[in-house]
């Protein structure tokens, strides 16, 4: 089964081409990283699998269904980048409309909400609004309402931007835990290392298309960490380049 | 998720939020200020005198009664459409809307439970005013309570249509912008229906907005008709009616499909 797919998927945004044709596969079960550098097209490419956006072109489906259909978000935890979040509303409010719209009612949900609270560290902090709470708070708020209800999709875009290193730490875990019993889980990030703890399989974009994708350890050669890898297939960088002073190689 | 269900949650959001905002304190100080108008205006007891004869307390209460109650009326209507220019436009802004639409929430949904937030809102002010209103009209001039509550009525169509407008147009255009042309529209479209009702034609566009527009003003005058004196038309009144109605199930309309076809970045 396939969680999701873009297939022949295009955007456009006047004249510029956010994505060129891209093709997608996340099947059922996999960690997939998506890569790129900024304006690659990563965000785009998660707009359309939400159904934020209609592709120029080609196709998308979530969960089999055009995103469109609000059948095909039923299961799906979403965290965008920098989290825009309520500032007016308290803490367990939020969690609880989150709950209740992902179809959670009276125990169950009450049940769900201390668990998130609890699972991101967020116990003491249920009372508090939104807007009073600092940046990495506000992150871990972000993943409390995405992981409710334990989703069978997670999206998730620059899970880690915003956190110290004890909440980096923590993030790896929920998204290892909620793929270990079974979840889907795209990540889009810049977070190389984040991506190669967590995800199996790599898409990596470049000027809107895919540049490469595969199993981590088919697109990583012997030696190389997935950071030499990306810069060699984003840029075309080698170490033969970079002793000659190629333009653009790593210093 | 039942659709029902979704829109229940998220319209007692959508109240909550205005109420968490500036906008429902505006409401409740402009509700206050209109009540105080309405028993300012209503208490004097000044004996008029005009061409040296007085007039009649109880023609002057023909004229002053249906007067204060509309300009309340059109006041609030004008004041619903300004809430609601920040109902569905502020979510976007700030992005939250996306994550509420990442849930199995369809446009529509979202878009009219948030129109129905912002009606909710302002018509709950309205009518109160108005009911309070009329008490005190009912008291102090004998003014009847059936056309204060038709009034009623027809405020809530008109926020209806003025609120869903307001909020289409705030998909589109900057806040600013969108609030000047609110007032303006809701201004020209009174403008010409009282204008109409007193005989005045229009031509060009503003014959068109008096003739195919949204009869805000002219709706009303025609509930508080029995306080002015005025026997109306039956049959004109229910075509005004009709088309006040039309034009609040095409506002609505409007709104949804403008949301459902928007793009969010």
């Amino acid at each position: 089964m396939i969680a999701l797919e873009l297939a022949g998927a295009s955007k456009r945004y006047g004249a510029r081409r956010a994505l060129d044709r891209v093709n997608l596969v996340v099947p059922r079960g996999a960690a997939v990283g998506l890569l790129g550098p900024n304006g690659a097209g990563k965000s785009t490419a998660l707009r359309l699998a939400l159904g934020f956006a209609r592709p120029s072109a080609g196709q998308v489906r979530l969960r089999g269904r055009d995103p469109a259909d609000p059948a095909a978000r039923e299961g799906v935890g979403w965290l965008p980048e920098r989290p825009a979040l309520p500032s007016r509303m308290r803490v367990r409010d939020l969690l609880r409309l989150h709950g209740a719209l992902a179809g959670l009612a009276g125990e169950a949900l009450e049940g769900e909400i201390d668990a998130r609270l609890a699972q991101t560290g967020l116990r003491e902090r249920a009372r508090e609004r939104v807007g009073a709470l600092s940046k990495g708070l506000l992150q871990r708020v972000g993943f409390a309402q995405a992981l409710l209800g334990d989703p069978e999709v997670l999206l998730l875009d620059e899970p880690t931007s915003g956190l110290d290193p004890l909440g980096i730490r923590d993030a790896r875990d929920w998204i290892q835990s909620a793929h270990r019993r079974g979840a889907t889980v795209l990540v889009s990030s810049h977070q190389l290392t984040e991506v190669e703890r967590t995800c199996d399989h790599v898409v990596i974009l470049h000027e809107g298309r895919v540049a490469a994708s595969g199993a981590l350890a088919d697109l990583v050669r012997a030696g190389e960490s997935l950071e030499d890898a990306y810069v060699r297939l984003v840029r075309g960088d080698t170490p033969e380049r970079r002793a000659a002073g190629a333009p653009g190689g790593a210093p | 998720m039942s659709r029902l269900r979704a829109f229940r949650l998220l319209a007692a959001e959508a109240v909550r939020d205005s109420l968490r905002s500036r906008a429902g304190l505006a409401l409740g100080v402009a509700a206050v200020l209109c009540l105080l108008f309405v028993d300012r205006c209503s208490g004097v007891g000044a004996v008029i005198q005009h061409g040296g004869r007085t007039l009649d307390p109880a023609a002057l209460s023909q004229v002053l009664g249906p007067v204060l109650y509309g300009l309340v009326a059109l006041f609030l209507v004008a004041a619903a459409g300004l809430v609601a220019c920040d109902v569905l436009a502020r979510p976007i802004e700030d992005g939250t809307v996306s994550l509420w639409l990442a849930r199995p929430v369809g446009r529509v949904t979202y878009a009219l439970a948030r129109l129905a937030g912002a009606v909710t809102l302002s018509g709950v002010a309205g009518v109160v005013v108005l009911a309070v209103a009329t008490a005190l009209l009912a008291r102090r001039y004998e003014l009847d309570f059936g056309p204060g509550l038709v009034g009623a009525a027809v405020f809530l169509a008109d926020a209806v249509v003025v609120s869903a407008v307001a909020m289409a147009a705030s998909l589109f255009l900057p806040r600013l912008l969108t609030l000047f042309l609110v007032v303006t529209w809701v201004q020209l479209a009174l403008f010409t229906n009282l204008a109409h009702m007193v005989g005045a034609m229009f031509g060009g566009w503003l014959g068109a907005l008096e003739r195919w527009g949204p009869p805000l003003g002219t709706a009303l005058l025609f509930a508080l008709s029995p306080w002015v004196g005025l026997e109306a038309d039956r049959e004109q009144a229910l075509a005004v009616f009709a088309r006040l109605g039309v034009w609040a199930a095409g506002a609505v309309a409007l709104v949804a499909l403008a949301f459902r076809r928007l793009e969010l970045r």
